[in-house]
């Protein structure tokens, strides 16, 4: 029998902030070690593994932990114990105009991304069309981008992550990438991907948008994992939690 | 050194992107754009030669070594105005391109590479604009001038090393970019850019100068743009391996062994918990 090995995986992570107690107290941590901070726990010994192909939605309130668990797939932040593996491309829909070089064109940023994820010039040109055609932008792609507007910026970020093939598509529910029709355009293309079955998580307060992706959900309080199992489920524990707390 | 070289690999081209990226982002919205960049050293040459040669010296003439002072000043600058850059954006780079750090998964000690590889591009600019000056002053090229592919390349890679240790604890620590700043003020003084360290006449002192890496790329510019020319010199080996030098040379590289080192240890250790600082 072949176990199929997982896409995302995480054994036993936990992550830590160091708060010092003033800026003095972390200059001297340069050098010496420094007994003067607090730890503040983001993560508490957290396991938990993603199929190829599943859809899971992360829940959870504000400081829950939920955007720690996705910067560390996307590999911008590291745990101080515990494993992660991750298989395949990461695209972040999370925050769409992170990332840019604001004085090199567009056409220079879609190649400075595509370095970032590790692609080589042939793959990037094979797509770059098909993101400047996605976002719509024409001629303004040979300008520098500090010239875009707001939602340009969006477009093209939205447009690039999209369009290297990822493997794993992480989304946050609050993304916004201008104006209706724009929005319809990128959660026609999000659809399709999820139907490509990719691997997706997806971080959300809402109920809906959680069941009308995904299959599982992990509800998070306080970097611990609560509840790991139908959405259903999940969400009935959510608000039964959040109705305790109000009492 | 394997994160620091795994990090490189593959992103050669887009580190000249951003270094070019790195300069429009330095000049753009002056009026005279690019032309900041030699203006300004050339204003801060003219004062200091002004203030040590009309003022101090009460125009002498001939320079330590032999030549006019401006001649003397002004290759011992040019270096300098890199090492300068150099150390002060170095130690900021991290900071300043802190987007990178924090919401992209980026291979961050290329930052420091591009930084100081911008400014060589102005220095190299401004090593093309000294070379003109000298012919045009009857300092003519000599078999010397091939040390400019030695000392350059080396003082490139020895501030990018240098900067492995200063931009990650600089990002870490805002003091420590302050302290660096500190220094730099009065590190101007402790090198031999307005006076030649070899004339100076306490032994123990001059011997101490030897420490100062900063000197071995100012002393060994003047030797590369006018060995040829060094009268009061007499017959010290101008070569970076001759017998006068050999010892200097490997002072630096024993030093910038060290710097490596420490540069590796210090960026290994703070890379992971910049995400969470900036």
């Amino acid at each position: 029998m072949s176990v199929e090995e997982p896409i995302i995986s995480f054994e036993n992570i936990t992550k830590t902030y160091t708060l010092y107690k003033s800026d003095q107290e972390r200059f001297k941590a340069l050098f010496l070690n420094s007994k003067h901070f607090k730890k503040h726990i983001a993560l508490n010994d957290i396991s938990f593994q993603v199929k190829k192909g599943e859809s899971v939605g992360i829940i959870g309130d504000n400081g829950a932990g939920k955007s720690t668990i996705l910067k560390m797939i996307t590999g911008v932040t590291y745990p101080d114990t515990g494993s992660i593996v991750v298989r395949g491309k990461v695209a972040a829909l999370l925050e769409l105009t992170a990332g840019f070089s604001l004085e090199m064109t567009g056409r220079e940023n879609i190649y400075l991304k595509g370095y970032i994820l590790g692609l080589n010039d042939k793959y990037i040109a094979t797509i770059e069309q098909g993101i400047i055609d996605f976002a719509e932008l024409g001629d303004y792609i040979d300008q520098p981008v500090r010239t875009y507007s707001s939602g340009m910026k969006m477009r093209l970020g939205f447009a690039i992550n999209i369009s290297i093939d990822p493997d794993i598509l992480v989304i946050d529910e609050a993304l916004s990438v201008g104006d209706g029709k724009f929005q319809k355009k990128c959660k026609d293309k999000i659809a399709e991907v999820i139907g490509q079955n990719k691997t997706v998580l997806f971080v959300s307060h809402s109920m809906s948008g959680v069941k009308e992706v995904c299959q599982r959900a992990i509800y998070l309080k306080q970097g611990k994992i609560m509840f790991d199992g139908s959405v259903d489920e999940a969400f009935e524990m959510y608000q039964s939690n959040k109705a305790a707390a109000k009492k | 050194m394997f994160t620091i070289f795994k990090e490189h690999r593959h992103f050669g081209k887009q580190i000249f992107l951003l270094a070019k990226n790195e300069l429009f982002k330095t000049y753009k919205g002056a009026v005279i754009g690019p032309f900041w960049a030699i203006v300004k050293p050339i204003f801060t040459l003219f004062v200091f030669w002004f203030a040590m040669e009309l003022g101090l010296r009460g125009g002498m003439g001939k320079s330590p070594m032999g030549q006019p002072y401006f001649i003397f000043l002004m290759v011992g600058f040019v270096p300098w105005f890199f090492i300068n850059d150099t150390i002060l954006l170095g130690a900021r780079s991290i900071r300043l391109n802190s987007q990178f750090v924090t919401k992209v998964s980026f291979p961050i000690s290329t930052i420091m590479t591009f930084t100081t590889l911008a400014r060589m591009f102005v220095n190299l600019f401004l090593t093309l604009l000294m070379c003109i000056v000298l012919i045009c002053t009857g300092y003519h090229p000599s078999l010397y001038n091939l040390q400019f592919f030695y000392y350059a390349p080396l003082m490139f890679l020895f501030f990018v090393a240098l900067c492995w240790s200063t931009a990650p604890m600089s990002a870490f620590s805002k003091d420590f970019e302050s302290l660096i700043t500190s220094i730099m003020a009065g590190f101007f003084w402790l090198t031999g850019i307005v006076y030649y360290t070899g004339d100076i006449k306490i032994e123990w002192v001059k011997q101490i100068m030897y420490f100062n890496p900063c000197n071995y790329f100012v002393n060994g510019y003047r030797y590369t743009f006018f060995g040829n020319q060094m009268p009061s010199q007499g017959s010290i080996s101008r070569w970076f391996f001759g017998p006068d030098q050999l010892s200097q040379t490997i002072i630096f590289f024993v030093e910038f062994a060290f710097i490596i080192l420490l540069g590796i240890h210090n960026y290994n250790r703070l890379r992971r918990k910049l995400p969470d600082v900036l």
